[in-house]
């Protein structure tokens, strides 16, 4: 039944004009991912009012062409610049950078793309296969269970903080104060607004996450040039060696089980609402890490750490339709964003979608699947020309990247404000940096504060402050045990 | 960076930083809870800063005690903090330059719009990077900026400041 849906699916979407509008939509998707600051986000909510003129199916398509470009587009200046144009891609840079650096940035480019490619595809067949029963099990997860999820998520901080603990937990700490500016979630108060309305709403996750990893890694660069006064005109890369920078069949496939846990890892998070892309990237990392015989490579620029990162973050992408076209119910601003696309196109995401508009749902799933082949096409196209960015010297590349960072930061709420922040957050950064403090931590303390608290003080509101509730809930309890288990490991291994 | 000294001073920072929080603005600037059963909004704030200061004091004593022994970075992201050409009095050159930058910069573009900001935002670190050809200099200051208002408007229809 799926797969005769499935054909005639294909059927609608092998239109010209669809792929055409496909490959526009990854490509622009790909450019605006790579300005930092500029993700799928931006993107799609500037290119909603395009698909004004288009049939419903050609709308979709596009959009989910931009989504998927922009989701893999910020893994190219984390790894040719160390500076990731989006949160999640701060863990493609992890080892992306390395290689690049080591003279293997086409590689590094490749690996992301292909893997990105990969955790895409493995997603859009969860999404096809198990949509309504995985969407069902999806609302099972109270505040209970994310409030485990999160607790077991900053067991990854243990993984990324190098070579002193303390000082990765300071730093999520840090993060976690941070993200708990702006009003109360429960009452509504200011804290540590200092008056400034701006503040409100919190401290923008783009002002800290371009400022603290993309802009203090350029002004770290132009400061260490500067001291050691040489190397304007070098290029980023030492030169290339096309022969090191193949990847075989063979070097890319023998990780498999790193890509295939990435992809189940991203898809499980997308198909949970609200945890959004840059948790699955980390937790995909972080997964692949502790699961290695060789742990302490990860961070020195091998392949596979860039893999589970960008397998990971991109599964996200398909698995994030599962409760928005199963239950109505956004997995995370892109799939909100994609809800007002449908209902522009007179479609209502919900239980009934697949009953009243099942030929296109089975369209917009076939399109999913060919927008990966064109992914694929135009992402290693495009690797030729981002492989010339290395050329360029580095005297010429790091300004202009301070401006894209201000640029980026200034589109997306038009506010001076924020690029303030970021300039100060570039200064932290820097200061973070060079006396030994992570950022990666700093930044999943940001992402996952705001979680955590809100789960936590919904649990204790809803089951009046009882939080044998963690430990009572199946699922609740199995993440808990995971968490357990992850610290156990940990301090064994140390 | 990494001394003995460096160490301890870093060290007192991050507890001298977290003590002020917890005592000073985190009670100065945050409200109560009004459910019974909630926990007070200055609860993850405090919790935060706790953590920070109580591994702030673990590290000034690490760092008093001197025993630790130097290691490598154990990634590339920490290969900044093993830096052999920055030294305290360097970071705080830097550190100053930098927020001179981004005050001139904030002001720039607040009174004289992106484009004149830009090409002296990037014509200036440009020459402190070391390039010293004008000709190069002044084309990349102003095509860009000039570029990235263009495509801003035509593109996106976003006037930048």
């Amino acid at each position: 039944m799926i797969i005769e849906q499935l054909m005639a699916g294909f059927a609608a979407a092998l239109d010209p004009v669809n792929m055409l509008f496909m490959a526009i939509g990854v490509s622009l998707g790909i450019v605006v991912g790579i300005l930092p600051g500029l993700g799928s986000v931006t993107a799609l909510s500037i290119l909603i009012p395009v698909t004004f003129y288009m049939s419903p199916l050609v709308a979709i398509a596009f959009l989910v062409g931009v989504n998927k470009g922009g989701t893999s587009g910020g893994a190219i200046p984390a790894i040719l610049l160390n500076a990731p144009g989006t949160p999640e891609a701060a863990a493609t840079a992890l080892d992306g950078h390395p290689m690049s650096k080591s003279g293997k940035p086409v590689k590094a480019m490749k690996g992301a793309l292909y893997s990105s490619v990969f955790g895409d595809t493995v997603s859009d067949v969860i999404l096809i296969l198990v949509a309504a029963p995985f969407a069902a099990f999806a609302l099972n997860f109270g505040p209970a269970e994310f409030t485990a999820i999160l607790l077991f998520s900053f067991t990854l901080i243990a993984g990324l903080s190098g070579k002193s603990l303390a000082k990765g937990i300071i730093a999520a700490a840090l993060g976690v104060f941070l993200s708990t500016i702006g009003l109360d979630p429960v009452e509504s108060t200011p804290r540590m607004t200092f008056g400034f309305v701006e503040l409100f709403d919190g401290i923008s996750l783009n002002a800290v996450a371009i400022g603290a990893l993309a802009l203090s890694s350029v002004i770290h660069q132009m400061f260490r040039m500067r001291r050691e006064k040489g190397g304007a005109m070098d290029g980023l890369a030492p030169v290339i060696d096309e022969q090191a920078n193949r990847i075989g069949v063979a070097e890319f496939w023998g990780n498999w089980r790193t890509l295939i846990r990435s992809a189940l890892i991203g898809s499980g998070i997308g198909m949970l609402p609200g945890l959004g892309v840059s948790l699955a990237a980390f937790l995909g990392y972080g997964a692949a890490q502790r699961a290695s015989k060789h742990p302490e490579r990860f961070g020195t620029g091998i392949l596979e750490g860039v893999q589970a990162t960008e397998a990971a973050n991109s599964a996200v992408v398909g698995a994030n339709l599962v409760p928005t076209i199963a239950l109505g119910i956004p997995g995370n601003i892109a799939a909100a964003l994609l809800i007002g696309a449908f209902m522009i196109h007179g479609v209502v995401p919900g239980p009934f979608m697949m009953e009243l508009h099942g030929d296109l749902v089975y369209a917009i799933f076939a399109s999913m699947l060919i927008a990966n082949g064109i992914h694929l096409v135009i992402g290693r196209l495009g690797i030729r020309i981002w492989g010339h960015i290395t050329r360029v010297p580095r005297a010429i590349i790091l300004p202009v990247v301070v401006v894209l960072c201000i640029v980026g930061v200034y589109i997306p709420a038009q506010s001076l404000f924020d690029v303030g922040m970021m300039l100060a957050f570039a200064g932290l950064g820097y200061l973070m940096r060079v006396t030994g403090f992570s950022l990666v931590c700093l930044v999943i303390g940001f992402l996952l504060g705001p979680m955590l608290e809100n789960s936590l003080r919904q649990t204790l509101l809803m089951y009046k402050a009882d939080l044998s509730i963690l430990v009572s809930s199946p699922i609740a309890l199995f993440f808990m045990l995971l968490t357990v288990y992850s610290l156990w490991r940990f301090a064994r291994r140390r | 960076m990494d001394t003995r000294l460096s160490r301890i001073v870093i060290a007192s920072a991050v507890c001298l930083l977290a003590a002020a929080g917890l005592f000073w603005l985190i009670p100065a600037q945050t409200g109560e809870a009004r459910a019974a059963s909630d926990i007070s909004p200055a609860f993850f704030p405090n919790l935060s800063l706790g953590i920070c200061l109580l591994l702030g004091l673990f590290l000034v004593r690490e760092a008093v005690g001197g025993r630790r022994k130097p290691q490598k970075a154990a990634s590339a992201e920490e290969e900044a903090a093993d830096d052999d050409t920055l030294n305290g009095r360097a970071l705080i050159t830097d550190m100053a330059i930098w927020i001179a930058g981004a005050v001139a910069t904030m002001l720039l573009l607040k009174y004289a719009g992106f484009i004149p900001t830009g090409i002296v935002l990037l014509a200036g670190w440009m020459a402190f990077c070391g390039l010293r050809s004008p000709v190069l200099i002044g084309l990349v200051a102003i095509a860009t900026p000039v570029l990235l208002e263009r495509l801003s408007w035509y593109m996106l229809t976003i006037r930048l400041p």
